[in-house]
């Protein structure tokens, strides 16, 4: 791909139809569903994989690969091998998570125009949207192959717990790759709606969905024909990766000691201990105990290769990711205790998201609610049907088995008020779409613009919330103070994402709002990324 | 008629509507319905004129009557199902006003801090002299004495969640106060 403007596909093909598919967007992995004959169905590739690695692999000049072919690439090539970008998506350079983030991966971390945290990658700087729109685009080159029609639009899943900035960024992906986006869902949400399609039951469900990256805890009420997100919590920044970081940390720290080397700046050393680690957790959910081999790993002091050969069993993993569980407890706790329920109340309990299979989190969430998770569901799959069944009623006509989603915002939205506090307009766990207005005052003689900042996050400190963006009113006419009345509105649409509006209350009219500060990429820098026909 | 007509009459006709109608017409309810009612209404309401059942039509003026539907359908649920909210606006309905404006809500926030006293957190008689000189420091904004009188009061009742919480936020204002700084922004909210 280049930065050339390229003839966006979209626009060409006016009034072309084409197909919706539904989408999860993972961190480790991805999958692609459509509704075929009142049914939801994963399209496997050509090789028949139905979940396809979120790895994208920079080859020379502007080749990349992505999915399968690119995680086999992972462990000769791994600083140009960019995995788990979903963690950086939406993301500032300058936040904790950004930090973590350059200490656990083998490509570089550069930061963009806007502040937001971009990929390095063999001396070319990408756009976090930019990489996830090759798998994307990988998405819908395998939906296209695997229905022999195009695929022009997609319903994406999204964590529960992203914020705007993070969804905008998922929708700008969506754009580049060519992807009209019908609606973002959230991907607990996502899971509820495959799980009640056609069900008629009145019942509340919990949703533990532990991804590659982050951690949702949703509940909801079910019933026929309507689902009702009660409350939702997270954290963008636990999950299977950490797992792995946890076991990888484990084998290098003993490897370290046991030869008296240093392997922090061997990256290629810390991807094969990481790629390890990944697959000795995978073999845990089915085996007691694992061997866990790296061979040549790298070399001691006095050249001899040094090589992994180690055993790993249940009750050292856990003792290993025990913080990591605990920390997915809080924000049950929190989720549980905000729709009002105790674990009695809840009906059924759904796994969701490929770290859910090791038995030891299903253990864990069974003793927690005291009763079986239920266990028909596909965890990998569950959110990329709920995607499909979604994208159906949109698009097609309402499916009479499927049910209305009532969701909510999970993060508070406010604006910065005098002294660096943040004034609450629309709580978290309100459904959305949600509005509410504020009606501002100019402070000053002639004054001709207003500053707003908008925040999201559930501190009253702005500075311990995201700043999602800057906000200039101008153009006011000059009045003595307090004289000039702006309404603004903030609003949160269908897909998490906020909007704001503003108008002069006197005359009626509405103002331009100019945002600064926000690590979003402008409408022109998305142009310009957009893929050409052949995708890349 | 076509079913999809029928619809369109129905929508455009409660769309027609939507000016005059308050929180109870508008989720089909009575205005002495009891609290228990509400979220049963609401979701009958909502699933019925959710506008993703209307979004496959392709009909953009359909699709925006079914959104200013659902929107007061929030709206009024919010509201509606809030006690001390509903109580507010049955005043404000009393006068006329069909609509929760900013104003009302802040009154409802009133009422419901009002009914969760503070002053009445200590339940240990030593502990609620220190609270009480805690409450006092921080009307007057003096945030180092109110965290000194907290933790006094904690010595007496280390389980008193409202305790914690006042700590917390205290310890928060006690540093917010000292680096507080000018107000770059210009503006005045009401």
């Amino acid at each position: 791909m280049s930065n050339q403007v390229q003839p966006d596909a979209s626009e060409t093909a006016t009034g072309a139809e084409g197909l919706t598919v539904g989408i999860d967007l993972g961190t480790s992995n991805s999958v692609v569903a459509l509704m075929q004959d009142g049914e939801a169905v994963i399209l496997p590739d050509q090789q028949g994989n139905r979940i396809h690695p979120s790895v994208v692999a920079f080859g020379y000049g502007n080749t990349a690969v992505v999915g399968h072919r690119a995680k086999q690439q992972l462990t000769y090539s791994p600083e140009n091998t960019i995995y788990s970008a979903k963690r950086l998506i939406g993301r500032r350079y300058s936040s904790d998570e950004v930090e973590r983030m350059k200490r656990m991966v083998s490509w570089g971390i550069a930061e963009g125009p806007h502040g937001d945290a971009r990929v390095r990658v063999q001396g070319k700087i990408y756009a976090v949207p930019e990489v996830s729109a090759r798998v994307l685009a990988h998405m819908k080159e395998i939906a296209e192959q695997a229905t022999g029609q195009k695929v022009n639009a997609a319903v994406i899943t999204v964590p529960a717990y992203f914020n705007d900035q993070q969804r905008q960024a998922t929708r700008d992906a969506a754009n580049i790759a060519g992807l009209a986006t019908k609606r973002i869902i959230n991907e607990p949400t996502a899971a509820a709606l495959a799980y009640g399609y056609g069900r008629e039951r009145r019942q509340h469900i919990a949703v533990y969905d532990l991804g590659g990256g982050t951690f949702d805890m949703t509940v909801l009420r079910m019933e026929p024909g309507l689902i009702e997100v009660l409350s939702t919590s997270g954290d963008t920044f636990l999950g299977g990766d950490d797992f792995d970081a946890k076991i990888a940390e484990w084998l290098q720290a003993t490897i370290e000691r046991e030869h008296d080397i240093d392997l922090s700046d061997n990256f290629t050393a810390r991807t094969k201990l990481r790629d390890a680690a990944e697959r000795a957790k995978i073999a845990l959910s089915t085996l007691p105990a694992v061997e866990v081999r790296v061979p040549s790993l790298a070399r001691d002091k006095t050249g001899k290769s040094v090589s992994v050969n180690t055993r790993l069993d249940r009750a050292k993993f856990i003792n290993l990711v025990m913080p990591l569980l605990q920390r997915t407890f809080v924000v049950v706790d929190d989720a549980l205790s905000q729709a009002g329920l105790s674990t009695a109340q809840i009906d059924d309990v759904l796994l969701v998201g490929g770290m859910t299979r090791l038995p030891v989190i299903g253990e864990a969430v069974g003793k927690y609610f005291s009763k079986a998770p239920v266990g028909s569901i596909n965890p990998d799959e569950v959110v990329a049907i709920g995607a499909a069944i979604q994208a159906h009623s949109l698009t097609q006509g309402f499916d009479p088995g499927a049910a209305v989603l009532l969701d909510v915002t999970p993060q508070t939205l406010g604006i910065g008020t005098v002294g660096g506090f943040v004034e609450p307009l629309i709580p978290r766990n309100t459904a959305i779409p949600s509005d509410a207005n504020k009606i501002f005052h100019t402070a000053q003689d002639n004054q001709t613009e207003v500053r707003i900042k908008v925040y999201q996050g559930e501190s009253r400190m702005q500075g311990d919330n995201e700043l999602l963006g800057h906000f200039i009113l101008d153009g006011l006419k000059p009045a003595p103070r307090g004289e000039c009345k702006i309404k603004v509105t903030f609003s949160i649409d269908a897909n998490g994402i906020v909007n704001v509006s503003a108008i002069d209350q006197e005359s009626g009219r509405a103002h331009e709002l100019s945002i600064e500060a926000s690590s979003a990429l402008t409408q022109d820098e998305v142009h310009n990324m957009k893929f050409d026909e052949l995708g890349f | 008629m076509d079913k999809t007509l029928a619809v369109r009459v129905e929508i455009e006709t409660l769309h027609g509507l939507l000016p005059e109608l308050d929180y109870y017409k508008i989720l089909r309810l009575d205005s002495d319905s009891s609290q228990d009612a509400i979220g049963p209404a609401f979701r009958s309401e909502s699933r019925r004129m959710h506008p993703d059942r209307y979004s496959a039509l392709g009909d953009q003026s359909l699709l925006s009557m079914v959104n200013d539907i659902s929107r007061l359908v929030r709206e009024a649920y919010s509201t509606l199902n809030d006690p001390e909210k509903r109580a507010v606006y049955d005043d404000e309905l009393v006068n006329g006003v069909a609509r929760m404006s900013n104003d009302a809500l802040a009154r409802a926030d009133q009422q419901r801090a009002a009914t969760h006293d503070p002053a009445e957190a200590a339940t240990n008689e030593k502990a609620g002299k220190y609270w009480k000189m805690a409450l006092k420091d921080i009307e007057e904004k003096n945030f180092k004495g109110a965290v000194m009188n907290i933790q006094f009061a904690l010595t007496f009742e280390p389980d008193n969640d409202t305790f914690k919480e006042y700590l917390k936020q205290a310890k928060s204002d006690a540093e917010e106060h000292k680096k507080k700084n000018f107000n770059p922004y210009k503006l005045r909210i009401v």
